[in-house]
């Protein structure tokens, strides 16, 4: 039996048998449309995070305390305001900041709302690509004249003041103190690698910050990270390596562990990207459950269609069909099935990936690879679920096949 | 055309044998028209399925057409059947989801003829038994007389060297019966050999030659001159016989 014949004989057969073929290629619709939903979203999703990850760029680090080397109950040494100029020295081609953060609560006419404060230099801007919606940001005319400026969030604005605009100019009470609203940031896209501000947080000179903050609980000021933007890719490893060298000297070590770490940022992306991958790869193992699933639903009806044309069988054996002709007819006719249930399963994956990247603003890409590999798979499973109905039949004895009723 | 020697079939059943046919000879040759007979368990089923090259024989040997079919494989008993055999059964056996030109094209399609020639052969085949008219017609929108003229149709489309007929009137009532039997007288005339396998004695004369089997053995073998005689001889009672 040639396949123009087979597919001839499925086509008739299922069609024959509508409701009952329907329900069997749910499975696989099911099945295939959520594989193919899971890498297609993963996929579009790790597009956003490289995205984001493009605005950051890779030639961002920042120096931090090593807190994983202390034994738990021992105190943690951070940096001082001391070691802010030495580390500034190391490299002239870059944006820096150091990063203080505090939670305060931010007064104007007679509200109260509580805020992270960051304190930074001018430069944090655009180290973490950041914009303003209205004013300006912190500059460094405010940061060597330690004016009482902030840059209020998107939110802490709102809670005061109508609109942006309204907001400059305006006084709000800080810790005890007065600051002149210089500008509203712009509202924050989430990204993989952050500095952990959103758009509750207010920004003021750093100087200033540390000047407000009591540090009587502390044992003085402490300084909890610096940033680096390199201009030059080439210097990163450099400003890695004389940051280390210059806190090693300075604060030794801890139970033989540096005191201090530098962190890249492209550290942070691969350790994303590992994430994401172990997470796509989860969920696509779950969803290749229902695959299988699916795939039993049709080697179950198989079965029941070779019992139920035992008959068939064996008048077409009597007929000349020899078993490869019998096997080919059934494997044709469950492959046919698995491909068509696949085939709408494409669709509706299609279908939910395209939701998904208008939801969540992912640029869609269409999933050509996992459209492939719905195909490959359906027709592997209609094979494999296939097979032993199929032999089944093939090897049904004629004399015994047409006695049967 | 055809030649048994000796053909022993035994049924294994668990540990148990049950021994179906104990030692036929028979020979068949070219246009003929021979009745196979004998009550239910005398097997006569058996024999047919033999001939038919859908059972093996336990020992003996089988001559088909010059050919020795005893040791073949299944797959090229398969050929045998599809080239060699058309069957015509009791209850007609027709693909109920076919049409009687899809039917009829089914032998071809395991040959593999092209499309036109399974097309041109089949009405050709169909207009013999004069149901040319109704190739488009499914199994249920069809008398039982028209679905075993289909049948006789889809059993000589490969131009077969003998036509295997078992009970081929058990369904219809007498008056289709003849009709049929009458198809079969016809082709032959033809040239067309027909084995028939049936329990009826009316039926069965109206071959040319009558073979009883009873318990496995074959018991007479006649060819039939004067009917009435064969009847009372071959002692299964009288017939309406003209």
């Amino acid at each position: 039996m040639n396949f123009t014949e087979g597919f001839r004989e499925s086509y008739e057969t299922i069609r024959h048998n509508k409701l009952r073929t329907f329900l069997t290629m749910l499975g696989m619709n099911i099945g295939v449309a959520s594989v193919i939903a899971v890498m297609a979203t993963g996929l579009m999703g790790r597009g956003a995070i490289m995205k984001g990850i493009e605005n950051i760029g890779s030639s961002l680090l920042w120096v931090q305390a090593n807190r994983d080397a202390y034994p738990p109950g021992r105190d943690i040494t951070y940096m001082k305001p001391e070691d802010l100029a030495a580390l500034e020295g190391i490299v002239r081609d870059a944006w820096i900041s150091p990063n203080l953060r505090g939670t305060y609560m931010i007064g104007s006419r007679g509200y109260q709302e509580a805020a992270t404060a960051y304190g930074v230099w001018q430069p944090y801007m655009r180290i973490w690509g950041r914009a303003v919606q209205a004013g300006r940001f912190i500059s460094q005319e405010d940061v060597d004249l330690r004016r009482r400026v902030i840059v209020l969030g998107r939110n802490t604005a709102k809670v005061f003041f109508s609109t942006e605009d309204d907001a400059l100019g305006k006084s709000v009470a800080m810790g005890g103190k007065d600051f002149r609203v210089v500008g509203v940031m712009a509202k924050k896209e989430r990204s993989p690698v952050d500095d952990g501000s959103d758009d509750d947080t207010a920004y003021v000179p750093y100087e200033v910050l540390q000047d407000i903050t009591n540090w009587d609980a502390y044992g003085g000021p402490r300084v909890l990270r610096v940033y680096f933007k390199v201009h030059a890719l080439s210097d990163l490893d450099f400003v890695s390596s004389q940051a280390s060298q210059y806190l090693g000297q300075r604060y030794g070590a801890v139970e033989g562990k540096p005191r201090f770490v530098v962190r890249k940022a492209e550290d942070s992306i691969q350790t994303t990207n590992k994430v994401f991958d172990i997470i796509t790869t989860v969920i696509t193992l779950i969803a290749g459950i229902s695959l299988v699933v699916g795939g039993i639903g049709i080697m179950n009806i198989m079965l029941i269609t070779v019992t139920e044309r035992t008959k068939e069988i064996g008048i077409r054996k009597a007929l000349g069909a020899k078993r490869r002709d019998i096997l080919a007819q059934f494997l044709i006719e469950s492959v046919i099935i698995c491909l068509i249930g696949g085939g709408i399963g494409i669709i509706f994956g299609v279908g939910i990936t395209a939701v998904v990247s208008v939801v969540q603003r992912w640029e869609y890409l269409l999933p050509w690879l996992s459209i492939l590999i719905g195909l490959a798979v359906s027709i592997s499973i209609g094979l494999f679920f296939g097979i032993y109905p199929a032999l089944k039949a093939a090897r049904l004895d004629p004399v015994v096949a047409l006695t049967k009723e | 055309m055809i030649l048994l020697e000796s053909i022993v079939k035994i049924y294994r059943m668990g540990k148990l044998e049950v021994p179906a046919l104990m030692g036929v000879n028979l020979g068949v040759q070219e246009h003929e028209f021979v009745a196979i007979m004998g009550p239910s368990g005398s097997g006569k089923s058996t024999l047919m399925n033999i001939i038919g090259c859908l059972d093996r024989l336990t020992t003996g040997r089988y001559v088909l057409d010059g050919i020795d079919v005893s040791q073949m494989s299944d797959n090229e008993l398969a050929d045998v059947r599809n080239r060699k055999i058309g069957f015509v059964f009791q209850t007609f056996n027709l693909l109920p989801r076919m049409t009687s030109l899809r039917n009829v094209e089914l032998p071809l399609i395991y040959e593999g003829a092209s499309k036109k020639e399974r097309r041109e052969r089949a009405l050709e085949a169909l207009r013999l038994v004069g149901l040319e008219n109704r190739a488009l017609h499914r199994p249920n929108e069809l008398s039982g007389g028209q679905r075993q003229r289909v049948a006789i149709a889809r059993a000589l489309i490969n131009r077969p060297a003998i036509i295997l007929a078992d009970e081929p009137t058990g369904n219809l009532d007498s008056r289709t019966g003849e009709e049929i039997m009458a198809v079969f007288q016809e082709l032959n005339d033809r040239g067309v050999t027909v084995i028939l396998v049936t329990h009826e004695l009316d039926i069965a004369l109206c071959a040319r030659r009558v073979v009883a089997i009873r318990d496995g053995l074959v018991t007479r073998d006649e060819e039939i001159t004067d009917r009435k005689m064969v009847a009372a001889a071959a002692g299964l009672g009288g017939g309406s016989i003209p």
